[in-house]
């Protein structure tokens, strides 16, 4: 199985930095800047109904994402897909995070169960086929008898309406997940209940669902009523050893923060120059600059995107936590510049307040991330694992 | 490293008294103001369980639907309770009372539902420029609201102030003579017609009244700001739409479009002009109550999530962790340090900015006539007279000052701003640490998030509360929160020489002698006016 961006996101050792391989991979650059208009042109004016979740808007836009292949960008042409690395696909997502950030989502957690899974199994999928990875991760319940693993309970972003997910989690009971495994499970299959998310925060272009799947029943039955594959477990998560598909999802959660920050910050800069108190644009107003001033600083400092391989996990992990803490407070001040016309629904601004938060717990809290941190830079399990 | 401790170390504690919440109580222990505190308290309480608890995500679902969606049955259940009436002063037949008393019921009813909470929040803050009008308000719209809470068909009051154009401009007598003003009270024969856009009212769309300030003179906004009473049956009088809000959505936040409303001359509240004065008096008063909000939102959060690790089951991985422990402790120890910011904010207002004139022995006299003398229409016409305005404001320039009132507003916006930050950051840890976790308090959890931010805006933004921080105890300003002695010369009140020829402005026999002289809106810095 190929190994689509793991070179790109472990880092290189070349010393070149990621504007220059950036310059290099044109394909990836010319879909950063398509993803870029996509979002303004498709995304931006259907925000409103994605934020309700409304199936058909959903639907709509996962099309357009298909038509140019961001689904499985990953995946080689051949295999339909747009043979991109991970620096671009990350490019891309914080592209498409500035639109909507749910979508945003699916297409990392569509990209994330494409690369997991088996090449010959994904170049089966029809086009236009939504999957989604499922982080096994913080806060999933997980039912384990004489040492197996039978069942699988969490609560999943775009798991509502997927046609199939990808259940990622530690290869094993303890593991601090530098290796990951995978479970396949199609959206058909009867070992699989998934039941909507009745209050969704944010994010709400991935429609979050409760999903709980039987392994144990799915594995004993594999051969005959389910497909061939599901059930399987794979070490490595699909990627060639080095890259962790939580790492990938951690980035991919940072790439979208990124791209919620970027959209707040403009919309608040916009809004303070038109907005008129005291008879001035408030922005002349110092206690709007502090605000924005503090945003313009939070984008400006964004990590280097490759850094030594060695540090590729406590790299994803530590840019996931900067990221999404400078999204929420950014967000959070959007909407404070705002005012009251922030709170109200139609600015769009308050929902980037809820996309942050939300992402911020993806693909588990912060708090918990700097656990795993300090489990990957000072090989100290973290103490939930 | 963890630490270990027992399920019950963990589980909720039964809910303290007053004078163990606020450890200052505790010197008026069997004190019938106590008492009377704990059962209003109690009330509160009982009607947030029983009412408003087990029905804030379904309403809050219904509203984001609907935003016009409105729950009656809430409104009647806490009518029964008394939650429409304690604010009306004894004298009117209310519960008589101040900001203590709305800060108490408001960390009570916002721990289980703050967007119900709001409803009775905006109701009080709808009645608060009719307590400024002192005795003339008494036997009008107030009697009205206690009656009809107690035939159980409650009305529901709101207060206008925010314009499309002028949100924080409205708040600060400064900005409010540059803000873009688009409102316009004209006055006509007999009264005023009444035009314009009033925006984020909440209660707007379900108020049988509401007091609203706008200017008579619009190239003059900050000398002629003033509060009128406007029956919302009024011809002219529109809902031109609800907002869809991020949190709060129990409460209704409606534009409003006036065209040509009439309102009668008598319907003015307090003396025409007075309005800017007036709106830092309410907001002296009103800002303990919204930090009161805040912290009844940190409560909320903090109590769902440690009873829910305290719980165990999902949660069990979490109780022995340090970290979750810490988290926790830090929780406790802000809402503890937020109640004494709100509590210490609504004493100053009840005992310094407010309440002397409330106790003022003229104040006492009138309380004392029955109501039917009262209402006879020789004393109506006194009681209601340009003469008893004038009065009224006397009374207040006696018993407090202009630079009480601004450190009161400066304590008032201390509380508010700190209480609202406070409820962001337990309501975000809180989340934090349930995570992506299916369990049925997440969503409590987020609802409570969303209901904090709007704590950090309306009331005047968190910025705008400090800035008034700075001016009243930083640097030690002084603004003209107190209407001047005698009201500006105005077209519907009497011309200087009908003035001359009935007293104004002299010395009243039974107030006393005025605390100061007429005066513009204007700061002094350093102390003392």
């Amino acid at each position: 199985m190929s190994s689509p961006g793991a070179a790109d996101l472990a880092g290189g050792s070349d010393g070149t930095n990621g504007a220059e391989v950036a310059a290099e991979q044109a394909p990836g650059r010319a879909l950063a800047d398509l993803a870029r208009q996509i979002a303004r042109r498709e995304l931006l004016p259907a925000a409103g109904r994605l934020d309700i979740s409304d199936a058909e808007t959903i639907g709509a836009c996962w099309r357009v994402m298909c038509d140019v292949g961001l689904d499985r960008a990953l995946r080689s042409e051949s295999e339909g897909g747009a043979g991109i690395g991970a620096l671009d696909l990350l490019a891309v997502i914080e592209e498409l995070a500035v639109g909507d950030a749910g979508i945003a989502l699916a297409v990392l957690l569509a990209n994330v169960a494409f690369v997991a899974m088996p090449s010959a199994r994904a170049a089966t999928l029809p086009p236009g086929a939504r999957w989604a990875a499922v982080p096994v991760g913080w806060g999933a319940q997980l039912t384990i008898r004489q040492g197996r693993l039978e069942e699988i309970s969490t609560l999943a972003f775009g798991a509502h309406g997927a046609h199939g997910l990808v259940f990622v989690l530690p290869a094993s009971p303890g593991d601090d997940r530098s290796r990951c495994s995978v479970l396949c499970a199609q959206g058909s299959t009867p070992h699989l209940r998934r039941e909507r998310e009745e209050h969704q925060l944010g994010l709400s272009g991935a429609p979050a669902a409760m999903v709980a799947f039987s392994v144990a029943d799915a594995q004993l039955r594999s051969g005959s009523s389910l497909d061939p594959w599901s059930g399987e477990q794979r070490r490595g998560g699909g990627c060639e050893a080095e890259l962790c598909l939580f790492d990938l999802m951690r980035r991919g959660a940072a790439a979208i923060a990124r791209g919620i920050a970027r959209r707040a910050e403009q919309l608040a800069l916009e809004y303070a120059q038109q907005r008129r108190q005291g008879g001035v644009a408030i922005v002349a107003h110092d206690a709007v600059r502090d605000m924005l001033g503090a945003m313009a600083v939070r984008r400006i400092l964004r990590p280097a995107e490759r850094i030594a391989e060695a540090d590729a996990r406590a790299f994803a992990i530590a840019e996931k936590i900067l990221a999404t803490d400078a999204a929420l407070a950014s967000a959070t001040d959007a909407v404070q510049v705002f005012g009251g016309t922030g709170y109200m629904r139609e600015t769009g601004v308050e929902k980037l307040m809820r996309d942050a938060k939300s992402i911020q717990l993806f693909p588990e809290p912060n708090w918990v991330s700097a656990d795993a941190l300090l489990g990957a830079h000072l090989a100290t399990p973290a103490p939930w694992s | 490293m963890p630490a270990t401790t027992t399920a019950a170390s963990c589980a909720g504690p039964p809910q303290p008294t007053l004078a163990q919440r606020f450890p200052r109580f505790s010197a008026d222990a069997g004190s019938s103001r106590l008492r009377q505190l704990e059962r209003l308290r109690e009330r509160a309480r009982r009607f947030a369980q029983q009412h408003a608890r087990g029905r804030a995500l379904e309403i809050d679902r219904r509203a984001r639907e609907d935003p016009r969606f409105f729950d009656w049955e809430l409104v009647r259940a806490g009518a029964s309770e008394g939650l429409l009436s304690f604010l009306i002063p004894k004298q009117a037949g209310g519960g008589g009372g101040l900001a203590t008393e709305a800060a108490i019921v408001m960390e009570e009813l916002c721990a289980a539902c703050p967007g119900i909470a709001l409803i009775f929040g905006a109701h009080a803050l709808g009645i608060s420029p009719l307590l400024l009008g002192g005795p003339s308000q008494w036997d009008g719209v107030l009697a009205q609201l206690v009656a009809s809470e107690a035939q159980e068909r409650p009305m529901l009051m709101a207060c206008a102030i925010t314009e499309p154009e002028a949100g924080t401009d409205v708040e600060d007598p400064d900005l409010l003579a540059r803000g873009r003003i688009t409102t316009h009270a004209r006055p006509v024969p007999g009264g005023y017609r009444l035009t314009g856009t009033k925006r984020f009212i909440s209660n707007g769309s379900v108020a049988r009244w509401i007091t609203i300030l706008m200017p008579t003179d619009p190239r003059n906004p900050a000398q002629t700001w003033t509060c009128f009473l406007l029956d919302t049956r009024s011809e002219g009088f529109s809902i031109a739409r609800v907002e869809s809000k991020m949190g709060q959505r129990a409460c209704p936040a409606a534009e409003l479009s006036l065209q040509e409303v009439f309102v009668p001359a008598e319907r003015v509240v307090g003396r025409p002009g007075d309005g800017a004065a007036a709106t830092m008096i309410v907001l002296a008063c009103s800002r303990p109550p919204v930090a009161a909000i805040a912290t009844g939102i940190a409560s909320g959060a903090y109590e769902r999530v440690r009873d829910w690790i305290a719980s165990g089951g999902q949660a069990a991985d979490l109780r022995n962790r340090q970290h979750v422990q810490l988290q926790l402790a830090s929780m406790e120890e802000e809402i503890h340090l937020a109640r004494q910011a709100y509590i210490d904010a609504a004493t100053e207002v009840d005992q310094v900015a407010l309440g002397g004139a409330l106790r003022h022995p003229l104040v006492r006299a009138l309380g004392h006539v029955p109501p039917s003398v009262r209402r006879s229409s020789l004393m109506r016409g006194w009681i209601t007279s340009p003469r008893a305005a004038d009065a009224t404001v006397a009374v207040m320039r006696r018993t407090t000052s202009d630079r009480a009132v601004t450190r009161s507003l400066a304590l008032s916006s201390l509380a508010k701003a700190h209480c609202a930050d406070v409820a962001m950051r337990v309501t975000t840890a809180a989340l934090d640490l349930v995570g992506m976790r299916d369990v049925p308090v997440r969503a409590e959890l987020q609802k409570l998030w969303r209901d904090a931010k709007l704590t950090q805006i309306y009331e005047g933004t968190n910025q705008l509360n400090r800035i008034e921080v700075h001016r009243g105890l930083c640097a030690q300003e002084t603004i003209s929160c107190l209407p001047p002695l005698r009201a500006a010369a105005h077209p519907n009140r009497e011309s200087p020489a009908t003035a001359a020829a009935t007293g104004a402005g002299r010395q009243d026999p039974l107030i006393g002698p005025a605390a100061g002289a007429d005066r513009q809106l204007v700061r002094a810095r350093g102390g003392e006016r």
